[in-house]
C-alpha cells in the first residue's frame, strides 16, 4: 500500500541497535587510529614510531619538533632527516588529512540532509547536481583571473554561489508538481552534466596550468595548507553544527508535508533552509577538494543501518563516519599509486559508491514492484 | 470556565478555489466545545478541502476561526497547539520507533532545537496508554499492522495536547472492530474536558450515526445540512447527497441506513432527457423492475397496484406515485382514471407480466387503449399468458392486441432498461400530454412502512 513515495528501501529495523554515545566513540576512535594510519602512509612511508614520537613532540614541546626519530628513514640509500619528516608531516599530510575529514564529513552531512529534505534515499550533493555547480562556481573564480590572493575566500564565495544555482533548480523540480525520486534523479544528472560540460569548456579554453581537469570531477586533496584547512574547518563546523540541530525537523519531514504542516512546522522555510545550508557547506567542500562522488548517499544509509534513522543522531553520526571514509579513500588511493602519482580520491568513493548506488536503486524499485 | 464560551472552530462564508475548481462553497458552521462532528458526503464532496481550509493549510476565502483565533494570523506552531490533524494517508519514510513517532506531536511545544522536558516526556507516555499502544512502543511504525498504526497516528494526535482534533477518514483502512474503537476513543476525548472538540469526516454513514453528536453533510463543496444523526439521516437526504436509497431505521435518538445495492449506476445517466416511466404491475411482477428504474433517475410513476401487494410495499417503499386500489377488490373506475391519467403524462408505458384475473382487467385494457391513441407500450415478458391468464383467454386476447398494434415485448430486463436509456421522449413522440404530475400521489398511510 501508499503512494510512489514510500521508500521500502529505507525500511530498517526500528531504533537500532547501537546507542549513540557508544556509536560515537567507536566513530572518533576510527578517526584516531584512520589518522594515525594515513600519516604514516605516503610518497614516503614514515614508519609508526616516528610518527608517534612526532606527535608527542607536538603536543608536548613543539619547539623541538623533529629532534628525534626512533626508526630512520632511508630514502634511495640516504637517511632523511628527521627535520624534514618532521616538515612532511605537518605541511602536508595533517592539512591532508585534516581536510579529507572535514570534506568527508561536510558532504555526508549535506547527503544525509538532502536525502531528509527530499524523503529520497538518493540524495546526495554530487548526484543532485550541487557539487559541479559550486565546481563550476570556483572554476569560474579562476577563469575570471582575480587575483589568487583572494582564493582562500573568494572560491568558497563562488562555489556557494554556483552550489546555490544548482540547489535552486532541484528546489524548483521538487516544487512543480510531484517531486518523485524520479523527477529529483534526473534533474540532478542534467545538471551534473551540464556543468560537467561547462567545466570541460572553460578549463580547455583557458587552461589553468596550477589545477588538473580531474580536480573538479574526482576530487584533489594532495597540496592542502593550513589556510584552507582553517577555512574549511570554519565553514564546514559552523554549517554542520547548524545542520545538525535541525535533526527534528528532518524527523518530521519525513511524516510528509501534510502532517509535518499539521504539527506545526512551515514546511517550505525549513527546507529552504536545509537546503541553502547544505548546499554552503557542500560549496566549502568542493572549493578546496573538488567535486568527490557519493560519500554523501553511502556514510546516512551506513549509519541509518547501524543506528536507526533518527535524524538527530545520524547527522552527526554520518558526518563523522564521511570523514572517516574519505579519509580511508584518500590512503588507499594514495597506496595504490605509491609510486608518488596521485589518484584521485573521487575515485576510490565512486567505485565504492556506484555500486551502492545501483544497489539502492534497485532494491527500491524491487520493493516498488 | 471562559475558555469553553468559544467556539473551538468556526467558519463563515469558508470558499476554496483548488486547481482552478471551486472545491468549497460559502461554508458557515461552528463546532461548539465538547462536541463530536461527523463531515460526511461523497467522494470530492470537500470533506477534506474543508478540514485543512480549517486548519489555514491552504488559500482559502471566508473567516476561519480556532477558538475564537484568525487561523491565518496564527503561526504554524501556535495553530498546532490549538489544533491537531491526522490526514487520512500517511507514509511515513522512515521506520522510526512508535515511541519517537509519537514523541514528534510534541514538535508544536518544543523548540526547534531544545532538547525534550519532563512534559513532554508524560504527554508521550499518557497519549501511548490512552490509545493503547504501549505494548508496542518499540516496534517500528512501518511494521505495524494498519489498525496499530492507526492508533499510533491517534497515540500522536494526542500527545500533541491541542484541544482540537480534526481527523480525515480515520476509519477507512480499519476492520470493524478498530473502527469502533477508534470512534469510541474520539468519543471520550471530547467528554474529557470542556475544551475539547472533535471534527472527523467519516464515510460510513452508521458509524456517524452512531457515535457524533452532530452530523455535517457536504455535496459539491456545499453544506446542504447538519444536525443530530437522529434528525438529519433521512432517504431522502441519503439520496440526493449520495445518490443512493437507503432504508432508514430509527433506533433511539439515532438512524441507521441501509443501502440498496443495486442504486449503483443511476448517477453515471444524464440527468436530463429521461423520459417519464409509467409501470403497470401488480402481485410482485413490478417490484424489479421498479428497484431497477428509481436509482437510475427516471421519474416513474405505478399503477393500479392493490393495497398491501408486494409491489404497492415496494411503491410505498421507493416513495413511487402509484394509483391504489383496496386489497382484494376489483379495479374501480376512479383508480382505472387515475391510473390512465398517469400513463397518459408519462413517455413510456411498461407492463410487467401480472397475473391477470377478472378484477384486474383493466390493467390491460387501458394501456390498449392508451396504445391505440398514439402512446408507447412495452412489455416485459414473463411466464407466458395462458399461464397467468385467469380470464378464459380474454387477457391472452388483449395482450396479442397489444402486441399486434406495436407494443415491443422485451424477454430479458437489461434489454428493456437498454432501451429505456435509449429511448427519446422527444424523438419518441410519446404520449405526454397533460404535462408533468403534479404533486406526489403517495400511498396512504400503512404502506409507508419505512
Amino acid at each position: 500500500m501508499g503512494g510512489p513515495r514510500i521508500l521500502r528501501s529505507w525500511r530498517f529495523p526500528a531504533g537500532g541497535k547501537a546507542r549513540p554515545l557508544r556509536m560515537v566513540l567507536l566513530l572518533l576512535g576510527s578517526v584516531g587510529t584512520a589518522t594515525i594510519l594515513s600519516m604514516a602512509l605516503g610518497t614516503v612511508p614514515i614508519p609508526f614510531p616516528d610518527v608517534l614520537s612526532f606527535l608527542l613532540q607536538r603536543i608536548v614541546n613543539p619547539g623541538a619538533l623533529g629532534s628525534s626519530c626512533p626508526v630512520p628513514v632511508v630514502v634511495e640509500g640516504q637517511v632523511v632527516p628527521c627535520t624534514i619528516l618532521a616538515a612532511i608531516l605537518w605541511e602536508n599530510r595533517v592539512p591532508e588529512i585534516l581536510l579529507a575529514l572535514l570534506v568527508g564529513g561536510a558532504l555526508a552531512i549535506s547527503g544525509g540532509t538532502m536525502q531528509g529534505i527530499f524523503r529520497n534515499p538518493l540524495g546526495d550533493p554530487y548526484l543532485l547536481g550541487i557539487s559541479s555547480g559550486a565546481a563550476v562556481g570556483a572554476a569560474a573564480f579562476f577563469v575570471a583571473g582575480y587575483g589568487l590572493q583572494y582564493a582562500l575566500v573568494a572560491l568558497p564565495l563562488f562555489a556557494f554561489l554556483g552550489a546555490m544555482g544548482s540547489a535552486a533548480v532541484i528546489l524548483l523540480a521538487s516544487h512543480s508538481g510531484r517531486s518523485t525520486v524520479e523527477t529529483l534523479l534526473l534533474t540532478g544528472v542534467a545538471l551534473a552534466s551540464f556543468f560537467g560540460a561547462v567545466i570541460s569548456l572553460v578549463i580547455t579554453l583557458r587552461p589553468l596550468s596550477s589545477i588538473p581537469l580531474t580536480f573538479w570531477t574526482l576530487g584533489y586533496l594532495s597540496n592542502a595548507t593550513w589556510g584552507e584547512v582553517a577555512l574549511a574547518f570554519g565553514g564546514i563546523l559552523a554549517g554542520s553544527l547548524f545542520l545538525a540541530l535541525h535533526g527534528r525537523d528532518l524527523n518530521l519531514l519525513q511524516l510528509g508535508d501534510e502532517t509535518a504542516r499539521g504539527l506545526g512546522c512551515d514546511v517550505e522555510r525549513v527546507r529552504r533552509r536545509l537546503l541553502v545550508l547544505s548546499a554552503l557547506v557542500t560549496a566549502v567542500a568542493v572549493a578546496f577538494s573538488g567535486a568527490i562522488g557519493f560519500v554523501g548517499l553511502i556514510s546516512p544509509h551506513i549509519i541509518r543501518r547501524l543506528r536507526g534513522p533518527d535524524y538527530r543522531y545520524l547527522l552527526p553520526l554520518s558526518t563523522l563516519f564521511g570523514g572517516l571514509f574519505l579519509l580511508l579513500a584518500d590512503d588507499l588511493a594514495v597506496t595504490i599509486l605509491g609510486g608518488g602519482g596521485e589518484l584521485p580520491p573521487g575515485v576510490i568513493t565512486s567505485f565504492v559508491g556506484a555500486p551502492f548506488f545501483l544497489w539502492i536503486l534497485y532494491r527500491r524499485r524491487r520493493r516498488l514492484g | 470556565m471562559k475558555e469553553s464560551a468559544i467556539p473551538p472552530l468556526e467558519t463563515s462564508g469558508l470558499s476554496v478555489v483548488l486547481g482552478g475548481q471551486r472545491v468549497l462553497r460559502d461554508v458557515t458552521l461552528s463546532v461548539a466545545p465538547g462536541e463530536f462532528v461527523a463531515l460526511v458526503g461523497p467522494n470530492g464532496s470537500g470533506k477534506t478541502t474543508l478540514l485543512r481550509a480549517a486548519l489555514g493549510m491552504i488559500p482559502s476565502d471566508g473567516d476561519v476561526r480556532l477558538y475564537g483565533r484568525d487561523v491565518r494570523g496564527l503561526r504554524p506552531r501556535e495553530r498546532a497547539r490549538l489544533a491537531s490533524w491526522v490526514p487520512q494517508q500517511e507514509v511515513p519514510a522512515d521506520n522510526l520507533p512508535v515511541v519517537d513517532f509519537v514523541t514528534l506531536g510534541r514538535y508544536p511545544h518544543q523548540g526547534s532545537f531544545a532538547p525534550s522536558r519532563p512534559e513532554d516526556f508524560s504527554a508521550v507516555e499518557e497519549a501511548l496508554r490512552e490509545a493503547d499502544v504501549d505494548p508496542f512502543r518499540n516496534r517500528g511504525v512501518l511494521d505495524l499492522s494498519g489498525g496499530e498504526r492507526q492508533r499510533v497516528l491517534f497515540a500522536r494526535a494526542l500527545a500533541q495536547r491541542a484541544p482540537l482534533l480534526l481527523l480525515d477518514e480515520p476509519t477507512s483502512h480499519l476492520d470493524m472492530a478498530h473502527q469502533l474503537e477508534i470512534m469510541d476513543h474520539l468519543r471520550r476525548y471530547v467528554r474529557r474536558s470542556r475544551d475539547h472538540a472533535v471534527v472527523a469526516s467519516v464515510h460510513d454513514l452508521n458509524l456517524a450515526s452512531r457515535f457524533a453528536d452532530r452530523i455535517l453533510w457536504l455535496s459539491e463543496g456545499r453544506l446542504v445540512s447538519a444536525g443530530p444523526p437522529g434528525e438529519t439521516i433521512t432517504s431522502d437526504l441519503v439520496y440526493r447527497v449520495f445518490g443512493v436509497w437507503a432504508e432508514v431505521h430509527r433506533r433511539g435518538d439515532r438512524a441507521f441506513v441501509f443501502p440498496r445495492l443495486d442504486s449503483g449506476p443511476g448517477k453515471d445517466l444524464p440527468v436530463t432527457g429521461r423520459p417519464q416511466v409509467h409501470v403497470v404491475g401488480g402481485g410482485g411482477s413490478a417490484e424489479a423492475l421498479l428497484e431497477r428504474l428509481v436509482p437510475m433517475g427516471y421519474p416513474v410513476t405505478a399503477g393500479v397496484l392493490h393495497l398491501l401487494d408486494s409491489d404497492a410495499e415496494t411503491c410505498g417503499r421507493l416513495r413511487i406515485p402509484a394509483a391504489f386500489e383496496a386489497p382484494f377488490s376489483p379495479l374501480s373506475a376512479e383508480a382505472r382514471e387515475r391510473n390512465r391519467k398517469m400513463m397518459r403524462a408519462a413517455d413510456l408505458i411498461i407492463l410487467a407480466p401480472f397475473s391477470v384475473g377478472e378484477g384486474n382487467l383493466g390493467n390491460l385494457e387501458d394501456p390498449l387503449e392508451l396504445l391505440r391513441a398514439g402512446g408507447t407500450v412495452w412489455t416485459l415478458a414473463g411466464p407466458s399468458l395462458p399461464e397467468r391468464d385467469f380470464t378464459g383467454g380474454r387477457a391472452s386476447q388483449l395482450y396479442r392486441s397489444l402486441i399486434a398494434h406495436g407494443a415491443r415485448e422485451f424477454q430479458r430486463m437489461e434489454d428493456l432498461l437498454q432501451a429505456i436509456a435509449e429511448f427519446a421522449p422527444e424523438a419518441g413522440g410519446g404520449t405526454r400530454r397533460d404535462g408533468p404530475l403534479e404533486g406526489r400521489l403517495l400511498p396512504p398511510g400503512p404502506v409507508r412502512s419505512s
